[in-house]
């Protein structure tokens, strides 16, 4: 197995983990991304997530890291 | 508060003001005892915090802040704490029309009682909050009802704090981790897990899971050796989850890697607004409405619990092994609803 497979791995049970969470808060906050939007949204926010005590606090993050985004490419 | 005087009987009723707004803003973070309150203020203010005869000053103050400002200070004799119950005139905070909305629509989504660990700190911060708001602003929120609220997760079982500490702990010391689980096919006594544990995250339900590599399972059941499984967080029993001495290597155990394939039918697909719910995921709209999607998966079992959401109206048609998971569910539910 190389580092590579591993950071495939890696990001494959990251994006797995945390797309259900994500793909609610897209659907309920109405930000339309797509899937691959949505796997930059979760690996941009992955280390915030990783503090995450709760589905609560997990949404803020996204929440932010979204808004963050928006602003970036404005 | 201030006499007229020289510039020492002016400074010294600055420092006694000072002080005591110190105070209250110390017991604004809790109940303390005296020798808490003491130690804060001289912390805060250095020499010019409490004199030698400190427990009297204290008292004085307390005096004060009731006399002139109408604080409620009452005092718990059993475990020897002051508790902040009013601030009378220094509720310095009010609150325009849409702060008051959001603070009863905060209260509508996190009501009292609700056992989740971030429901009784976000209680905790609210009735805070309340606290500063003079007493008609208070009474005001109470008779207030929101008409919206946040669905987050009230089903939720209640997470163990100390559980989410020591696995919070391994994952980051990359050392392995035992618990005793109970899952869904442990009737009744829980069994002992080892595993490799790598992270956690949160599902819209409210649920929290340890995503984890089973490297044992006593006494053994039908998990499979290296797969990755999601565990539920409120279903590790508290009291007994341990860090392991053992590192972990570097290079996580892969986990079996599924292509799958699922159709939707044109009732579910023809507003050709799909979700995603897995990683590489690739939907394709046919012409007869129904879309097919493809994506990457790890995890079976959470596959199948997402996939259910659309009923009859999706199809799985690979993995062969997710095919056989939705046959026995197939056969659960028409035994139960033939």
């Amino acid at each position: 197995m190389t580092l590579d497979d591993h950071t495939e791995t890696r990001r494959q049970r990251l994006v797995e983990g945390w797309l259900p969470l994500a793909q609610d808060a897209n659907q309920q906050y109405g930000w339309q991304l797509d899937g691959p939007a949505l796997e930059v949204l979760i690996i941009t926010a992955a280390p915030a997530l990783a503090e995450a005590q709760s589905t609560f606090a997990a949404r803020a993050v996204f929440w932010q890291v979204y808004h963050q985004q928006a602003k970036d490419e404005r | 508060m201030s006499q007229p005087g020289g510039g020492g009987t002016k400074r010294s009723s600055w420092l006694t003001f000072r002080r005591r707004l110190l105070l209250v803003r110390a017991l604004l973070r809790g109940p303390a005892t005296s020798a808490d309150l003491i130690a804060e203020i001289d912390a805060e203010l250095g020499e010019q915090g409490y004199p030698e005869a400190a427990a009297s000053a204290l008292k004085h103050d307390f005096d004060a802040l009731k006399g002139e400002y109408g604080c409620s200070i009452t005092y718990d004799r059993q475990n020897r704490y002051y508790h902040l119950a009013d601030l009378g005139e220094l509720a310095l905070l009010d609150l325009p029309q849409p702060c008051m909305e959001a603070l009863a629509f905060l209260e509508a989504s996190f009501p009292e009682g609700s056992g989740l660990p971030e429901h009784a700190n976000i209680r905790e911060l609210l009735e805070r909050v309340v606290l500063l708001l003079p007493p008609a602003r208070q009474a005001q929120h109470r008779r207030r009802r929101s008409t919206i609220r946040l669905g987050v997760g009230r089903g939720a079982g209640r997470i163990d704090s100390d559980v989410l500490t020591i696995d919070k702990h391994a994952i980051e010391e990359r050392r392995e981790l035992a618990f005793d689980y109970l899952s869904t096919f442990d009737a009744e006594k829980p069994r002992r897990h080892r595993v490799a544990p790598y992270g956690i995250t949160f599902r819209p339900e409210g649920h929290g899971y340890l995503d984890a590599t089973v490297l044992e399972v006593t006494p053994k059941g039908g998990e499979a050796i290296h797969a990755a499984i999601d565990y539920r967080l409120d279903r590790i029993v508290p009291g007994n989850a341990e860090v392991l001495p053992t590192v972990l290597p570097p290079l996580r155990p892969t986990p079996p890697n599924y292509q799958l394939r699922y159709t939707l039918v044109p009732q579910v697909a023809r507003r050709h607004d799909i979700a995603a719910y897995f990683p590489n995921t690739v939907i394709t709209y046919l012409d007869d409405g129904s879309a097919e999607v493809r994506a990457t998966v790890t995890n079976l079992w959470q596959t199948r619990q997402i996939l259910l959401r659309y009923g009859d109206a999706c199809r799985v048609h690979e993995p062969a092994e997710l095919v056989a998971l939705f046959r026995n569910t197939a056969r659960g539910l028409a035994e139960l609803y033939a």
